[in-house]
């Protein structure tokens, strides 16, 4: 059996397998090194010491400014927006059993996009964008709850909630399609900037609004781990197991919504990473759901980080949104994975 | 508690039936598949439930491990109605593996025989030493402590086989229900699998019931066998007592010779049918 750590008391007990921890911790410090590496480069170039002194308060008023109001929550933002749509990836392919899934693919990407553009073509003036948010989570939960009662018959398979999602999602396509196309030019523009996703802009406030949507996803989906892995092994075996399948079906279902319609909601349409970042995981920890939790939050996180950071340097002073460039390098190092890995 | 002491009393009398159905109807949608059915499994025993196809065995089997909730009628785990109970208690009493399982891409072996922990597990008593203990015991009896760190997709049929039942093994249970267990395996490994299962319920009295197809085989490691037809029993017992000429005849509409096992003495089903004919003399096992 391979090398465990683990962990027992009267009260306490646990046992993980070392080489995925070596994995996990190795995927931190690339992720801790962006983030630095993310705060000192842009149009103006903050060197390793003077972040620190920055970082402590003593940097000056120009750089502190540049860090401080325009980096770090920048940053902040990317990081939590791919952790959230990773996670939401994971969840929703361990609960279809399936590896295509993802919320971009399920339609819950999609009410979130119809919603948004909705909003922003017919409420935005009277209301304020403050309002957007609220509209795309409002949006994403209804095409959810959609996709699981027309996939309802007796309880929902996994198929079936692939397939009618897929149905919703290129509908929802339709709606936001043709929102933008009736709308004036610059509501267009506004919509489909929106529709590539961007943390462009990204402050404090939003920060703010969208951590506690983690805080309270990220516990929930740790608290499932056992469940999920089990379930993975097929409605029978799971109820064999004492899980109770199609409880566990519907949270789930919620608990990937929760987790990337907020994201969704103050980023954007960000593609793609919910379903790639959670292969990558798999390609470096073992199949436990406890494990590819962080695993692929981290690896989603590094991955719209560096998105960014390439859309803010490459074509400077273009900053062009972080969507675009999450497939340029997710897509070309998956299949460097898949390349390595074959036999 | 006078309850208590009442079924320790039947147990030693007349070891009583760990899993039951009492006027049990089953089906999907409108079809009924299984209609008011009394059916005592025994205690300690293995038994084995035959039919052709479609006549609800594997139906049967669901219902007795809780997959399939009945139109009608109970399913009795220990004297208590099966869906009245939790499914973390079901599944500390009794374990199914069901026809084919997938086991998840990339899943090691040491990853699916740690799930049949799972019903005795909470969330902050994830990993005991009874929980190592016991998945250390299902690898080791099922002779797949050396594959512990390989995918399940880079085993053989056998290999895999093992290893699903080393994950019901983990769940240590005293009840186990296996669908159909040695379908697609070669004749070595279905008799290795059976063997694994004859061993089991010899040591440690686990009450066994399977789905087999293979008439033959169920005769030789079955203490009990039940025939299924139409949904109902057509007749139960050792397999030495009712498996005969009009037996075969009736449940699978087949003719047949049924002459002794000329090593273990139990019955052997020889269909009629068309096929070579060959001087018995001139074989190579004379």
């Amino acid at each position: 059996m391979s090398k465990s750590f683990s962990i027992r008391h009267r009260l306490f007990s646990f046992s993980t397998p070392v080489r995925s921890l070596w994995s996990i911790l190795a995927l931190l410090v690339f992720f801790l090194s962006i983030i630095l590496l993310s705060l000192c480069l842009g149009e103006e170039f903050i060197a390793l010491p003077q972040l620190f002194q920055v970082l402590l308060g003593k940097g000056g008023q120009a750089a502190q400014f540049v860090v401080e109001t325009l980096r770090m929550p920048r940053v902040l933002m990317a990081a939590m927006v791919g952790a959230a749509l990773a996670s939401s990836g994971l969840v929703l392919q361990s609960m279809i059993r399936n590896p295509l899934a993802s919320p971009d693919i399920i339609g819950i990407t999609g009410g979130a996009s119809a919603a948004a553009v909705c909003f922003l073509s017919f409420f935005a003036t009277a209301m304020g964008v403050i309002w957007l948010p609220v509209f795309a989570i409002a949006g994403a939960l209804l095409a959810a709850l959609l996709i699981y009662a027309l996939a309802w018959n007796s309880g929902v398979t996994p198929m079936r909630l692939v397939l009618v999602g897929i149905g919703i999602s290129s509908a929802m396509g339709a709606v936001t399609t043709f929102v933008i196309a009736a709308s004036p030019l610059s509501t267009s523009i506004t919509a489909y900037i929106w529709l590539t996703g961007s943390v462009y802009g990204a402050s404090w406030i939003e920060v703010k609004a969208l951590l506690p949507w983690l805080l309270i996803s990220w516990p929930l989906a740790f608290y499932l781990a056992r469940r999920v892995n089990t379930q993975e092994l097929g409605d029978q075996l799971a109820t064999g197991l004492g899980i109770p399948v199609q409880r566990l079906r519907l949270i789930l279902l919620f608990l990937s919504v929760i987790m990337a319609a907020p994201a969704i909601a103050y980023a954007g349409a960000v593609g793609f990473v919910g379903l790639i970042a959670p292969h990558i995981a798999r390609r470096l920890v073992v199949r436990s759901f406890a494990l590819l939790l962080p695993t692929s939050a981290l690896v989603g996180a590094c991955l719209v980080m560096l998105a960014d950071l390439c859309g803010r340097l490459l074509f400077q002073p273009l900053d062009i949104p972080a969507g675009v460039f999450v497939s340029a390098i997710g897509a070309p190092f998956f299949i460097y994975l898949l390349y390595r890995q074959r036999f | 508690m006078s309850l208590s002491e009442h079924s320790l009393v039947d147990d030693n009398l007349f070891a009583q039936s760990p899993l039951e159905s009492v006027a049990l109807s089953l089906g999907y949608e409108k079809k009924t598949i299984i209609k008011s059915l009394d059916l005592a499994i025994q205690s300690n025993q293995i038994t084995v439930l035959v039919g052709g196809n479609g006549c609800g065995k594997s139906t049967l089997l669901k219902s007795f491990a809780r997959l399939l909730k009945p139109s009608t009628g109970q399913i009795l785990l220990n004297g208590a109605d099966i869906h009245s109970l939790s499914g973390k208690d079901v599944a500390r009493k009794l374990a199914i593996l069901p026809q084919g399982p997938v086991a998840p891409e990339g899943l090691t072996v040491e990853l699916l025989v740690r799930q049949g922990r799972y019903p005795h597990q909470n969330w902050l008593q994830s990993w005991t030493e009874d929980d190592e203990r016991l998945v250390r015991k299902a690898l080791h009896d099922t002779n797949m402590t050396e594959f512990a760190d390989r995918s399940i997709d880079a085993l053989s049929g056998g290999q895999r086989q093992r290893a699903w039942i080393a994950m019901a093994l983990a769940q240590n249970t005293d009840i186990l229900l296996l669908d159909e267990p040695t379908t697609y395996l070669d004749l070595t490994h279905q008799i290795e699998i059976l063997d694994l299962l004859f061993e089991l319920n010899a040591t440690q009295n686990t009450t066994i019931l399977m789905v087999l197809h293979d008439l033959n085989l169920a005769a030789r490691y079955a203490h009990n066998m039940i025939a299924i037809k139409d949904g109902a029993v057509f007749c139960q017992g050792a397999p030495e007592t009712i498996l005969d000429h009009d037996m075969v005849k009736a449940v699978f509409d087949m003719e047949c010779h049924i002459s002794a096992d000329p090593l273990f003495g139990t019955p052997m089903c020889i269909p009629y049918g068309k096929g070579r004919k060959v001087d018995s003399q001139a074989a190579k096992h004379v």
